[in-house]
C-alpha cells in the first residue's frame, strides 16, 4: 500500500511537470529540453532554503518559482529568436549549463554530494508526514497546475500562444508581440516545474544533481508528446502511462537494474514508435509541424 | 601549454571524425540526428566485445567498431526516418525520433555491458613520445594523422567529384536536386552509413583513452554539437575549426578554472554562437527540413 501511494505521488508529480511542459511545447510549440534544470532550481533553491535559513516550505516554494521564472528568461531571451532545430539546442545547452552549475557549484549546493536532511513540509502548522499527506500535496499541486494550463488554453492568450504555434509571421502580421507572449509562457512553464522541484525535495528529503539531467528532461518532453502535445489531458496521460507502466515491471520479477533500462528503453522506443506512427500522441493536437 | 595543445588536438580529433559525420547528416537530412550518439556507444562496445571480450586483437576490433557503426546508422536510415521522411515528418519530429533512438540503444549497451567502465587498451598506445615539449603518445598521433587524411579526403570528395556534387546539392535544396536526377535517399542513405562508420571509427580510438561506458556517446555527441554550430554546420574545415576551438576552450577552462566547469564552458560558447552567429564561422545560413 505505501508503495502505491508512493507512485501517486510521483504521478502528482510528473503530472504537474509534463502539464507544465504543454504550456510550452504544446500551446506554443517551443520544444525545451530545458524542463529538468527548472525542477532542479526549484528543488534546491527550496532546499537550501530549508536547510540553511530554516525557511518554510510556501515560502521556499514561492522563491523556487520565482527565481524560475527569472532564470527562464535568462534561457529563452536569446533562445527564442532562434530558428526551430536550433531553438531546441539552445535549450539543451541551457540544460546542460544548468546542470553543470548545480554539480560544480559546491560551495552552494554541495554539488554531487546533494542536500540531505530536507525538512518535510509544514504548511501553516499542517505537518506533513504520512505517506497519504505527501499524496494529498503531490495531488493539489498537480491539480493546481492543470487548472493553470486549463485557464491559459481557453483565455485569449492560449489562443495566441496557439496562433504563434502555428504560422508566427502572421500573428505578428497581426500586430502582437510574440516575444512577449513566448517569454510569459516559458516563465510560467519553469515556475510551475520549480514548484514540482520543492515538493520533489521535501518529499524525498535529499536532492541531489542526478535527478535533474538531460535524460530527465527527455523524459518529461516525452510524456507530453507521446500522450500528446496540444492537448489539455495528453501530459495527463503521458505522465501517468510514463510513471506507472515501468512500475508495474516490478511485479513482473525483474531485478532493479534492469527494470531501471527496461523502463528507459520503454520510453525511447515508444518515442520512436509514436514519431513514426502518430507524432501528435495519443490524444494530442499538435505534432510538432508533421 | 603545449601539453594542452597536444592533448586537445588528440581528442579534437576525434571528435572532429564523429562532428563532420553528424554534419553532413544534418546537412542532408536536414535534422538533428542525435542518435549518432548511440552510433558511437554501440561501435565501441562491439569493438570492446571483438578484441576484448573474445580476444581478437585490436585492429579487428576496430574493423568491427566501424563496420557495425556503419550498419546501425545505415538501419536507423532505411526503417525509421526514411519511412518518417515519406510522411512528411518535419525536423523537429526526426529529432525526437532520434532522441528516442538514442535513449533505446544507450539502455540496451547497458542492460547488456553494465553501467561499470571497460577499458580497453592496445599496446602502441602507451609508447610516448617527446614532441615540441609535449607528450604524446602513438595512438593519439595516430589520431591526429588519420582525422586529418579523412577529413581532407572528404573535403576533396565532395568539392570535386560528382557524387560530391550530388551531395552539395542535396544539401542546399533537395526539391531541385530531385528535378535534375539527384537520388536524394541514395545520398542520404550513403551520408548515414560513412558518417556512422567514421564515428565508429573516433569511438574505437578514442576508448583507448577515455574507456567505455554506456553514456559516452552522449557527451562526444554534445560536443560534436558544439563545434558544428560554432564552426558551421555545411562545411568540412568549418566543423574541424569549430572542434578545435571548443575542444580547446574545455580544455582551457578545466586546466585553469577546474575540471568541473569544463562543459559548462563549452555550451556557454555554444549559447554565445547561438545569438550572435547562427551559422557559424565558416558556414552557410540555417534552413530547415520542410519549408
Amino acid at each position: 500500500m505505501e508503495y502505491i501511494l508512493h507512485v501517486l505521488v510521483l504521478v502528482g508529480l510528473y503530472v504537474t511537470l509534463s502539464v507544465s511542459l504543454e504550456i510550452l511545447a504544446g500551446q506554443t510549440g517551443l520544444l525545451s529540453i530545458a524542463h529538468a534544470a527548472f525542477y532542479g532550481l526549484g528543488a534546491y533553491t527550496s532546499a537550501l532554503l530549508a536547510v540553511r535559513l530554516g525557511a518554510p516550505f510556501p515560502l521556499g516554494v514561492l522563491v523556487g518559482m520565482g527565481i524560475a521564472a527569472l532564470v527562464s528568461l535568462v534561457v529563452s531571451l536569446p533562445s527564442l529568436r532562434l530558428h526551430d532545430d536550433y531553438f531546441v539546442i539552445a535549450t539543451f545547452g541551457f540544460q546542460i549549463i544548468l546542470f553543470s552549475i548545480l554539480n560544480n557549484w559546491i560551495d552552494l549546493t554541495r554539488g554531487p554530494l546533494g542536500i540531505p536532511g530536507i525538512p518535510q513540509p509544514s504548511i501553516f502548522g499542517w505537518a506533513i508526514r504520512s505517506q497519504v499527506g505527501f499524496v494529498i500535496l503531490a495531488a493539489v499541486l498537480a491539480i493546481f497546475a492543470f487548472f493553470v494550463v486549463e485557464l491559459i488554453t481557453i483565455s485569449p492568450f492560449g489562443r495566441v500562444l496557439r496562433s504563434i504555434r502555428e504560422d508566427e509571421v502572421f500573428v505578428k502580421a497581426m500586430g502582437k508581440n510574440t516575444t512577449w507572449f513566448k517569454v510569459v509562457a516559458f516563465a510560467v512553464s519553469a515556475a510551475l516545474a520549480a514548484a514540482a522541484g520543492s515538493l520533489y525535495a521535501h518529499y524525498i528529503t535529499y536532492i541531489d544533481p542526478t535527478s535533474f539531467t538531460v535524460m530527465e528532461s527527455i523524459l518529461i518532453i516525452s510524456m507530453v508528446i507521446i500522450g500528446g502535445a496540444g492537448s489539455r489531458w495528453g501530459p495527463l496521460i503521458g505522465a501517468v502511462v510514463l510513471v506507472t507502466l515501468p512500475e508495474a515491471l516490478r511485479f513482473i520479477g525483474l531485478p532493479s537494474s534492469v527494470a531501471a533500462n527496461m523502463r528507459q528503453i520503454i520510453y525511447g522506443a515508444l518515442l520512436v514508435i509514436m514519431m513514426m506512427v502518430r507524432p501528435r500522441g495519443l490524444v494530442g493536437k499538435y505534432g510538432f509541424g508533421r | 601549454m603545449s601539453q594542452l595543445l597536444a592533448n586537445s588536438l588528440a581528442s579534437a580529433a576525434a571528435y572532429t571524425l564523429v562532428a563532420v559525420g553528424f554534419g553532413l547528416i544534418y546537412s542532408t537530412a536536414r535534422f538533428f540526428h542525435f542518435a549518432h550518439g548511440a552510433v558511437y556507444t554501440i561501435a565501441a562496445y562491439v569493438s570492446y566485445t571483438v578484441s576484448v571480450y573474445f580476444g581478437f586483437g585490436w585492429w579487428l576490433g576496430l574493423l568491427c567498431g566501424m563496420s557495425s557503426g556503419a550498419i546501425i546508422g545505415w538501419a536507423m536510415e532505411v526503417a525509421i526516418y526514411r519511412r518518417m521522411r515519406r510522411g512528411r515528418a518535419s525536423s523537429t519530429v526526426l529529432f525526437i525520433a532520434s532522441l528516442g533512438l538514442l535513449v533505446t540503444c544507450q539502455n540496451l549497451i547497458s542492460l547488456v555491458f553494465g553501467d561499470g567502465t571497460l577499458i580497453l587498451r592496445r599496446e602502441s598506445a602507451d609508447h610516448v613520445r617527446e614532441v615540441a615539449g609535449a607528450r604524446i603518445s602513438e595512438a593519439q598521433i595516430e589520431c591526429i594523422v588519420v582525422a586529418l587524411v579523412i577529413c581532407a579526403t572528404i573535403w576533396v570528395f565532395i568539392h570535386s567529384t560528382k557524387w560530391g556534387r550530388e551531395l552539395r546539392a542535396t544539401a542546399n535544396d533537395p526539391d531541385l536536386a530531385r528535378t535534375v536526377g539527384v537520388r536524394i535517399n541514395r545520398v542520404v542513405v550513403i551520408v548515414f552509413s560513412s558518417g556512422s562508420a567514421l564515428a565508429g571509427l573516433a569511438a574505437t580510438m578514442l576508448a583507448q583513452e577515455t574507456d567505455l561506458h554506456p553514456a559516452m556517446g552522449v557527451e562526444v555527441l554534445l560536443l560534436a554539437v558544439v563545434g558544428i554550430v560554432i564552426g558551421g554546420v555545411g562545411s568540412v574545415p568549418g566543423i574541424v575549426l569549430g572542434i578545435l576551438l571548443v575542444t580547446l576552450l574545455r580544455n582551457l577552462a578545466m586546466w585553469q578554472l577546474a575540471p568541473q566547469w569544463g562543459d559548462a564552458i563549452a555550451f556557454a560558447l555554444l549559447i554565445v554562437f547561438l545569438i550572435w552567429r547562427p551559422q557559424g564561422l565558416l558556414g552557410k545560413p540555417i534552413r530547415s527540413a520542410t519549408p
